[in-house]
């Protein structure tokens, strides 16, 4: 168990690269996403040791319904990753996160806050599914750049 | 008696996050150190799920640089984990832990003493624990696995030391650690990720002491050094004197901490690593 208190390498964790996509192919586009590495330490856990995950893209948070964690592939929406018991975040494992928006964002640099909020319950499969610990927050920071 | 040398992949990770190097490519820098096994952190072990060919896999690599596997360690807290999974459960992944553990040859699986459910007691912990070793000791000598439990938190010892006695098996043995020994000192507080508000107390040398006939493995913490090679938050000219008297041969499993970012991250962890075996080495020699 580490000395100190702090519990991620931030630096690298999050990606300075913005994407806009368009999944359904209409020609318009739908979503954009950023990736994220998992720095955390002790890193290996159930998505569920998130209890919550926010995204702030120059200030504004982006409401729950539009934010989708992808691992290896799989979409699982913010809203349900705290009840994902059995996929695992790897170590130093890159995941993406999708923000579903019309037309997604302007070309530029964004101010991207991205923090997660995990459990203080230091035990890789049984997570803290009734909220009984206190939590702890990463807050990811960066200036993203829009490439197409 | 001459104890036996192993680094501990949490003291490699700046490998991997910094410089997003492979893990084959970790256990290749280890080789170089003089060290007798590499100790295999839950993140370097393919487990959840468990993947075979890929535990084969690590085992051949390590075999291969000509070291082996002494040990394991896992994040597990039991008695948080039954507050939230049947505690059936809880029991079956601990021995699929110990199974893990014996796929991979090593001989010890570590796993840390944790008792912070809020508003339970240690005392409460302690029952807890003895209903739940007398459940997977059994598995333990099937696999002909020693079950070392960490002891990285002070409050943790006594209960510890009281498991042990009345289990008297060869298979729940202690694993000290020395972050239970470290002193509070301005540069590095004395406080936990799980408690942050919370300032520690270390353990006394003579509780190390009484510790070690029951500590095969022990997990040695370092975190940085000072101009001379030493580590000053620890007391380690009395922690290497008992280690090196004791009658019973440890192993010496590094916990290079140096890397994270409350302790000296801009610090090379390999050369953090190396600095521990040396010091390590250097007073094996001393007592020689």
């Amino acid at each position: 168990m580490p000395a100190g208190t702090t519990f991620y390498i931030e630096k690298g964790m999050l990606s300075n690269d913005i994407y806009n996509v368009d999944l359904d192919k209409d020609g318009i586009v739908d979503h954009f996403y950023l990736t994220v590495r998992d720095q955390f330490l002790h890193s290996t856990h159930p998505l569920a040791w998130f209890r919550k995950l926010t995204v702030r893209i120059d200030g504004d948070e982006i409401p729950a319904e539009n934010l989708y964690f992808v691992l290896r592939g799989q979409w699982i929406g913010v809203k349900q990753m705290p009840t994902i018991t059995d996929i695992y975040w790897q170590m130093d494992e890159t995941a993406q996160i999708y923000i579903e928006k019309k037309n997604g964002l302007a070309a530029g640099a964004h101010d991207v806050e991205v923090t997660f909020v995990a459990a203080t319950l230091e035990e890789t499969r049984g997570v803290d599914l009734y909220d009984r610990w206190p939590t702890r927050s990463a807050v990811l920071t960066t200036k993203a750049q829009v490439r197409q | 008696m001459k104890s036996t040398i192993g680094v501990g992949l949490w003291s490699m990770q700046q490998m991997i996050y910094v410089e997003h190097k492979t893990v084959e490519d970790v256990f290749k820098a280890v080789a170089k150190m003089g060290v007798d096994s590499i100790d295999l952190y839950e993140d370097f072990i393919p487990c959840h799920p468990v993947r075979l060919y890929e535990l084969h896999k690590i085992k051949k690599q390590i075999h291969a640089l000509g070291l082996d596997i002494k040990c394991t360690w896992f994040m597990n807290d039991v008695i948080g984990a039954s507050q939230n999974l049947p505690y059936e459960k809880v029991v079956d992944n601990f021995r699929e832990y110990i199974a893990v553990t014996a796929e991979l040859g090593a001989k010890c699986m570590t796993v840390p003493f944790l008792c912070n459910v809020p508003n339970y007691t240690l005392d409460q912990g302690y029952e807890f624990l003895l209903k739940f070793f007398a459940d997977v000791l059994p598995t333990a000598e099937e696999y002909d696995v020693l079950i070392g439990h960490e002891l990285a938190r002070e409050a943790t010892i006594d209960y510890a030391l009281r498991l042990r006695k009345e289990f008297n098996s060869k298979y729940y043995t202690l694993s000290p650690d020395f972050e239970s020994w470290r002193m509070h000192t301005s540069d590095l507080p004395l406080v936990h990720a799980e408690s942050p508000d919370a300032i520690g107390k270390p353990a006394t040398i003579e509780k190390f002491i009484e510790c070690l006939p029951y500590s095969p493995y022990i997990h040695f913490k370092m975190l940085k050094f000072d101009q001379n090679g030493e580590e000053p938050h620890f007391p380690m000219k009395e922690l290497m004197q008992a280690i090196n008297h004791s009658k019973l041969r440890h192993h010496l499993c590094i916990e290079y901490e140096g890397w994270i970012p409350d302790v000296v991250p801009d610090f090379d962890g390999t050369k953090g690593t190396q600095l521990c075996v040396d010091l390590i080495k250097r007073y094996q020699k001393d007592e020689a």
